[in-house]
């Protein structure tokens, strides 16, 4: 038999002996047959789970190298979601293969966004060889893009098109991957006319969802909506199974003001792929606005089913649902929904905090005005507990609430704190000031917001001041020091991390540094992960230490 | 009753059809652990082994053929395209086939250029590639050449072997109207025909700048016997 020509690098199966490989399948006969053949490839390590949550168990107690996991798997959660709970809450990294097995062919299935695709698929029945091959080409491809991966998660976008473009006049072998890669580098540079030609090129050559999915979005990024609708309109024509586009041309109707047109897409969409949390909570934000509160009243509902049990489950939904069933004069129920959302997240102080805010507002409702107040008050005492995270709109909520309450003091400090922490959110400053209009208190708010404004400012310039004098070590502490009171202030920790990393050059590494710049640069990174000097911070960075940050999966 | 309350017949069809496929999948991985097991004692009831996988093979074709049918009727036909290297897909599908067709004494060759890219639904045309060389199981005598190249803006696919070549009411090029596969009744009644049809639909569904996809059967070619040829725009 004549064969092509094989890649003299490519993997042999003796790599794969030594994985371990998690095999999931709701089916016993089927996880029997998986494991056999996986034996006969001379694997030795396999285990195996008969649905998603005991598959995820597995997956937090030890690490795998290849997951097989069936797309239908019963009444809990699907393959789809086992993918995205596996990454997020990081069981998996880049070098892990994920294989979908599928029990007829994927035009059952929905197509998830690119991030959340999975390696390859395996269609029952498969062979042995069939399993052998598809195993190597994955492992093959994850080697070869690797490099291409570590550059985009580095944030050298420049270098990853020249490698992306290298590797294309290489020779086609990957050229769909690396085509991918290159026009999301480039959405992420945010050149939108770069972006448009790239995905507009592709899109001649054959019309391709991703490719058409990325045009969509950049026209969107442009204003140019009418564009972007009649792009995402024509790839649901060519398939209706790509589920993002139905989110952003939801998305382009709303900001076109037809928010009716929005929620009638999102329906459509729900009721093909139902599961999808963020969809339904869309769905019932649209319809909340449309004042359909039915829908929407449905929707978060759906939400919160979907959501037990997953990593992606919010008080929100339970609080914004408790909020529309008040608009629906069914306050009783939305205390219920409450009493449910508490029970679900009886750990989480800052779930409380979010829980007894919307409870005061639900007690409002019914002139309960004592139980109102006993909600605000747990709320607050929540947020005395240690290492609580509340969202900026629910502290300004809950300072609203303090406020109302006739403890201005404690919600003003609250505004104050909070606006310090974000002190460059033009968005949240405007909030912010239509909240204090609201109170009647224009004049004050503004007078507290230039005050908290300036005083931040006024610590990051004295900071800066020491670095350019050259003062590094100066810097460095006094930039820990302010890095440690507002450990949410995206310039304050992205300097520290610029200050420490900058005296390191300089006077030498220490591991407590390399510590310190790591802890900042993740700070900065969960606060924003598209802050525009972070791409520069990272260059120090690696100048310094090769050591992965907390988002980068294809370093290990 | 409302009319809503009444199960649509073809929803039936569709399901059982769901649950028989999962079922041929369980025969088949026995079926396949068997095999091995006997290849390893020499049993000498192999070859009927052989006869039984082509066999759940085709059934299981037949199925995913009505679910996909089914579906296109029901909505339309979702057509994921991407760039793939064709080498690949056709050395994934020989390698699925080969033990059958090996078993059988056949000597499968692929021609394809490493750097030959191109556009479809991978999954859609591997099926269609995957029925066809089950198919030569039955029709080969020993020789099959699977060859790709680029010719006048399409993808051509070809399928050659050594057997009898096609009956005569078989041969067909998808892009005529009348006398093409799908046009009788009686044509659709054996598999091969239901076939043939919906790998035509599957190829008519691949579009690019107004020209459709295509297939074609003829008797001929470098052996002497059946040609089976795919184009993609």
């Amino acid at each position: 038999m004549a064969y092509l020509q094989k890649d003299p690098i490519a993997p042999t199966i003796d790599k794969l002996r030594h994985h371990r490989v998690l095999v999931i399948d709701d089916f016993v006969n089927f996880r029997t047959a998986v494991k056999g053949m996986l034996a006969g490839l001379g694997v030795a390590h396999i285990v195996d789970a008969f649905d998603g949550e005991s598959a995820l168990l597995r997956m937090s107690a030890s690490k795998y190298d290849i997951i097989l996991c069936d797309y239908n798997l019963g009444p809990g959660k699907d393959g789809q979601q086992v993918l995205e709970e596996a990454k997020h809450y990081k069981y998996i990294n880049y070098m892990t293969i994920f294989m979908m097995v599928t029990a007829e062919n994927s035009m059952d299935m929905v197509m998830g966004v690119v991030e959340h695709m999975p390696d390859d698929y395996l269609i029952k029945p498969f062979t042995k060889q069939m399993l052998e091959k598809k195993l190597l080409s994955v492992l093959e491809k994850k080697i070869a893009l690797r490099e291409i991966i570590q550059t985009v998660e580095m944030m050298e976008y420049d270098r990853a098109v020249i490698l992306c473009d290298e590797m294309i006049k290489k020779g086609p072998k990957h050229i769909r991957e690396v085509l991918r890669i290159k026009g999301e580098v480039f959405a992420k540079i945010e050149d939108h006319q770069q972006t448009e030609a790239f995905y507009k090129e592709l899109s001649a050559m054959g019309k391709m969802p991703w490719a058409m999915f990325g045009l969509g979005k950049c026209q969107y990024q442009q204003g140019r909506l009418e564009d972007a609708k009649e792009t995402f309109t024509e790839l649901i024509k060519i398939n209706d199974k790509v589920m993002a586009a139905y989110d952003w041309l939801a998305k382009v109707h709303d900001a076109m003001g037809n928010p009716q047109e929005a929620q009638a897409i999102l329906v459509k969409a729900t009721e093909i792929s139902p599961r999808a949390l963020e969809r339904q909570r869309e769905l019932g934000a649209i319809a909340q606005k449309n004042q359909d509160l039915q829908t929407a009243v449905k929707s978060f509902k759906t939400a919160i089913t979907y959501g037990k049990n997953s990593a992606f489950k919010a008080p929100s939904d339970y609080t914004i649902l408790a909020k529309v069933l008040v608009e629906a004069d069914s306050p009783q129920e939305g205390l219920n929904v409450l009493g449910d959302a508490q029970q679900a997240f009886h750990r989480d102080p800052g779930a409380t905090v979010q829980i007894g805010l919307a409870e005061s507002l639900v007690y409002q409702k019914l002139n309960r005005q004592e139980d109102a107040r006993e909600s605000i008050n747990k709320a607050i005492k929540a947020t005395e507990k240690m290492a609580v995270r509340v969202p900026a709109d629910i502290e300004l909520e809950l300072a609203k609430a303090l406020i109302l309450n006739g403890d201005g003091d404690r919600g003003k400090e609250i505004v104050r704190k909070m606006i310090q922490s974000n002190h460059e959110n033009e968005g949240l400053i405007t909030e912010t000031k239509k909240m204090f209009a609201g109170l009647n208190m224009a004049q004050e708010g503004q007078e507290l917001l230039d005050a908290a404004v300036e005083e931040v400012a006024e610590l990051n310039n004295q900071g800066v001041k020491l670095v350019k004098e050259g003062n590094l070590a100066k810097a460095t502490s006094y930039f820990d020091r302010a890095a440690e009171k507002l450990p949410d202030n995206t310039l304050i920790n992205a300097n520290a991390a610029y200050a420490c990393m900058l005296d390191m050059k300089k006077n030498g590494k220490t591991i407590e540094g390399i510590q310190k710049a790591q802890t900042y640069l993740e700070r900065v990174y969960r606060n924003d992960p598209q802050y525009r000097d972070l791409p520069n911070l990272l260059t120090v960075y690696r100048e310094i230490s090769k050591e992965p940050l907390s988002w980068m999966t294809a370093t290990f | 009753m409302d009319d809503s309350d009444v199960l649509d017949f073809s929803d039936i069809l569709a399901s059982t059809m769901h649950d028989t496929k999962n079922s041929l999948g369980m025969l088949y991985h026995t079926l396949e652990a068997m095999i091995g097991r006997c290849q390893e004692r020499g049993c000498p009831v192999q070859k009927d082994h052989y006869l039984l996988q082509y066999e759940l093979r085709r059934l299981n074709h037949n199925s995913i053929r009505m679910l996909s049918l089914y579906k296109a009727k029901k909505a339309k036909f979702p057509i994921s395209l991407d760039y793939h290297s064709v080498g690949d897909c056709l050395d994934e599908a020989i390698i699925v086939n080969e033990p059958l067709l090996s078993s059988k004494g056949v000597d499968i060759e692929l021609e394809c250029p490493t750097d030959l890219f191109w556009s479809f639904d991978r999954e859609l045309i591997m099926g269609i590639l995957d029925s066809v060389l089950n198919n030569e199981y039955l029709y080969t005598k020993d020789r099959l050449t699977v060859s790709a190249g680029s010719k006048d803006g399409y993808l051509v696919i070809q399928l050659e072997d050594n057997g009898p070549g096609y009956p005569e009411y078989f041969l067909m090029d998808s892009r005529e109207k009348s006398g093409s596969a799908g046009s009788h009744v009686s044509f659709l009644t054996g598999s091969t025909g239901l076939g043939l049809y919906f790998s035509a639909l599957v190829a008519k569904s691949h579009t690019k700048e107004g020209r459709e996809g295509f297939i074609r059967t003829m008797n001929g070619g470098r052996y002497n016997g059946s040609v089976f040829t795919l184009h993609l725009p």
